[in-house]
């Protein structure tokens, strides 16, 4: 019967929760702009039945032909004309509701484009509610209320119309136009303001998510360089050393992925125009940090002095706040080989320079302490005169303390005119070198001391099972890093990834050494290979012992380190770009050397 | 002006500054209880120059001095924000090399000593 199927669809329409649930089950499914493109031409061809059935039914309501034209008009809004066959973007008029213009025609229809079946009825219906409310989304808010509005406006008109056309065999079907007008009327409201309370909800969820990834990577950044969370001065100067902190950890990475660049454009060849640009980028890199703690000076020298942006290996070192400009040199100059007569003399005098100016710096650094001891300890300790101390002497310290930025600066500004020297008195290649070994070092006190955060503290006094057994094997493993942590009772320690990881990098490198010595001195003319054909005795237990150490504490993690079925040992190595050589040719040797299977892949 | 033969002109801060200047080898201008001009006049100790040390702080007009240098250092006129310290100021042979970053980046790209050696503060 047409009236029991239009109780129903009058009772889906009259339940807006439910149809908006419609709705989201059918947004969350499939985005609205998929739908044109599934359903297709059946979509078109029900829509425009249901074009035709308004059509003729709203004819039918309406006697005269300007209500008529103004509704269409009304329900039109966009382009389209109502005899109009849809065009790709059928017009959202709320009005297409098949379940309101064909319940009079629905139902005898059975043989139509359009099922009889209720729920293929609904189906449409929730299609035609998504297309609907896709296309409200599409559109702007306005249009939505102008759409409001204007149906607003045409239900008026309607019911106006309705009241005054008294015609009775009307009647009937005109009451329940204005019923289902309004209706129509509280399930487009309900529709709207659940789909823009959707809306805010889902903006709110992407924008927490957004936050809480930032969180993480700060968290994660901060943890990796082994800072103190929370260890905040006071609340003026947080936010100028957070910022620092946030923006030297992007800095680090900038560097890394410099030093990588360098890398391979050193090994690239390429010619020396390439290169200097790339050389001129990095000093300029570095120049940049001065900047950024130039500013930090400025916000608290506290931070920069006692070092708490660095790792715990470079605190060590720290002298004014960074680096100690002589020690680097010193530790270049070797590395440097081969230089021209005159770069080493630049070279020394620049070290020799840098020396005399560091010691200068440090003087009036320790003159500044003499002073504010003075001053702090003014006048009678012994006294309650506390106040008197406060007013004018801690006025004076205040100033002394505020010397400290002074030297911060002039020790960057060293810093900063060093590193130019010598890139000045070096060529381009060497600079190159220089540069990616200063990162190198740099990078292997960041690793030492995120070896040293994670090492396992289980020690126990009485009854130690040392794992190496031999006390010459353990003397040997002092020298590494954490060897001193192999002395363990008996269950395996749990090594994180990192200590795994440097551990496997010395091994190779270690294990490279070795093999090359062995293959250089089996293959060189001036070959000091003994009867035996072992390499000179001086050289070899020292690698060897090395090599058995790091062996030893890998075979040690072996409990951290997933095995396979065939009972090798897989480490996940990332590349080390430094290292792609050396471990191509330590996996070609391992098992010549040392008889173990070991797969070692590369991220 | 009174232009008498036997008082001495009142010469500007700045006639007085250069004066000073180009009276010894090396001067510093500096202030006693300040720990950067320590620091610059340990330097120098350091090299083996001996450099001829003003203390604005205990000359009567080491104010005007100050401002003085100021001006010769280029930080603007009264209208800038306040200079930070001045002071240590360096000249060498008369002329100006600047205030302590100046002195450290001329030792470092090694123009210091050529400078000294020039000035006839340094004989080796």
């Amino acid at each position: 019967m047409g009236e029991t199927s239009s109780s129903t669809s009058h009772s889906r329409q009259q339940d807006p929760s439910l149809l908006g649930y419609g709705f989201h089950g059918v947004i969350a499914t499939s985005t609205p702009a998929n739908f044109f493109d599934q359903q297709g031409a059946a979509y078109f061809g029900e829509l425009e039945e249901a074009f035709m059935h308004q059509v003729t039914s709203l004819r039918r309501t309406q006697q005269s032909a300007t209500i008529s034209t103004a509704h269409h008009g009304d329900t039109k809004p966009f382009p389209t004309a109502a005899t109009a066959t849809p065009t790709a973007r059928p017009p959202p008029t709320l009005d297409i509701f098949p379940a309101w213009p064909m319940r009079s025609v629905h139902t005898p229809k059975d043989g139509s484009n359009l099922t009889a079946d209720s729920t293929d009825d609904s189906e449409s219906s929730s299609k035609n509610n998504s297309n609907h409310s896709s296309d409200q989304l599409e559109a702007a808010a306005n249009m939505a209320g102008q759409f409001d509005q204007v149906s607003q406006q045409q239900q008026q008109q309607i019911l106006h119309k309705n009241m005054a056309t008294s015609s009775t065999p009307k009647t009937g079907k005109t009451l329940d136009a204005k019923q289902t007008i309004r209706r129509l009327a509280q399930n487009r409201e309900a529709a709207r303001k659940s789909r823009l309370r959707k809306k805010a909800y889902i903006l709110q969820l992407e924008s927490s998510k957004l936050k809480l990834a930032q969180m993480e990577q700060d968290m994660q950044r901060a943890r990796s360089q082994g800072l103190f969370l929370g260890g905040a001065p006071g609340a003026n100067t947080s936010s100028g050393t957070a910022m620092f902190d946030v923006e030297y950890a992007r800095w680090l990475e900038d560097h890394g992925r410099r030093m990588a660049d360098l890398h391979g454009a050193l090994h690239a060849h390429l010619p020396d125009g390439d290169l200097r640009a790339i050389v001129d980028d990095t000093l300029t890199h570095h120049d940049e940090l001065f900047q950024l703690k130039a500013v930090a000076a400025k916000s608290d020298v506290f931070h920069l002095i006692t070092g708490v942006w660095t790792t715990p290996a470079e605190r060590c070192f720290l002298w004014m706040g960074g680096f100690r400009p002589s020690d680097l040199l010193k530790t270049l100059l070797p590395q440097l080989d081969p230089l021209t007569e005159q770069q080493v003399v630049g070279i020394c005098s620049l070290q020799q320079s840098s020396q005399q100016a560091e010691e200068a710096l440090s003087q009036g650094l320790e003159q500044l302490h003499h002073s504010l001891a003075d001053t702090m300890a003014g006048g009678s300790l012994m006294d309650d005169a506390d106040m008197s101390f406060m007013g004018g002497q801690m006025a004076l310290a205040l100033g002394k303390l505020a010397n400290l930025e002074g030297f911060v600066i002039q020790a960057d500004n060293l810093r900063q005119q060093t590193l130019h020297q010598m890139h000045r008195i070096l060529t381009i290649r060497q600079a190159a070198r220089c540069f990616l070994a200063i990162g190198q070092y740099h990078n292997r006190l960041r690793a030492l001391s995120s070896l040293w955060v994670s090492r396992p503290r289980e020690y126990s006094s009485a009854g130690t099972k040392e794992l190496l057994g031999s006390s010459q094997v353990q003397s040997m493993t002092d020298g590494l890093p954490g060897g001193k942590c192999f002395k363990r009772n008996g269950h395996p320690p749990r090594y994180r990834s990192s200590t795994i990881l440097s551990y496997t990098d010395s091994f190779l490198m270690y294990l490279l050494t070795f093999a090359y010595a062995r293959a250089s001195i089996r293959k060189g003319p001036n070959s000091t290979i003994d009867q035996r054909g072992n390499l000179p005795t001086e050289f070899f237990p020292k690698i060897q012992g090395r090599l058995m150490a790091l062996w030893d504490a890998i075979v040690t993690m072996k409990a951290t380190i997933p095995v396979t079925r065939k009972g090798s040992i897989i480490i996940l190595m990332p590349i080390r770009h430094e290292l792609t050589d050396v471990t191509r040719k330590a996996v070609a040797a391992i098992p010549v050397t040392l008889d173990i299977p070991i797969v070692i892949f590369y991220n | 002006m009174p232009a008498a033969a036997t008082a001495p002109i009142v010469e500007s801060a700045v006639a007085r500054v250069e004066r000073l200047a180009s009276e010894s080898a090396v001067v510093v201008f500096s202030v006693s209880s300040c720990c950067m001009c320590h620091a610059v006049k340990r330097l120098f100790c350091g090299m083996g120059v001996h450099p001829t040390v003003h203390e604005l702080d205990l000359d009567p007009r080491g104010r005007e001095l100050e401002r003085a240098l100021a001006r010769l250092l280029g930080y603007g006129p009264a209208g800038a924000p306040v200079v930070p310290a001045v002071v240590p100021v360096v000249f060498i042979g008369g002329k100006l090399v600047g205030a302590m970053d100046r002195v450290m980046a001329a030792h470092i790209n090694g123009s210091l000593v050529p400078l000294l050696k020039e000035a006839g503060a340094l004989w080796l």
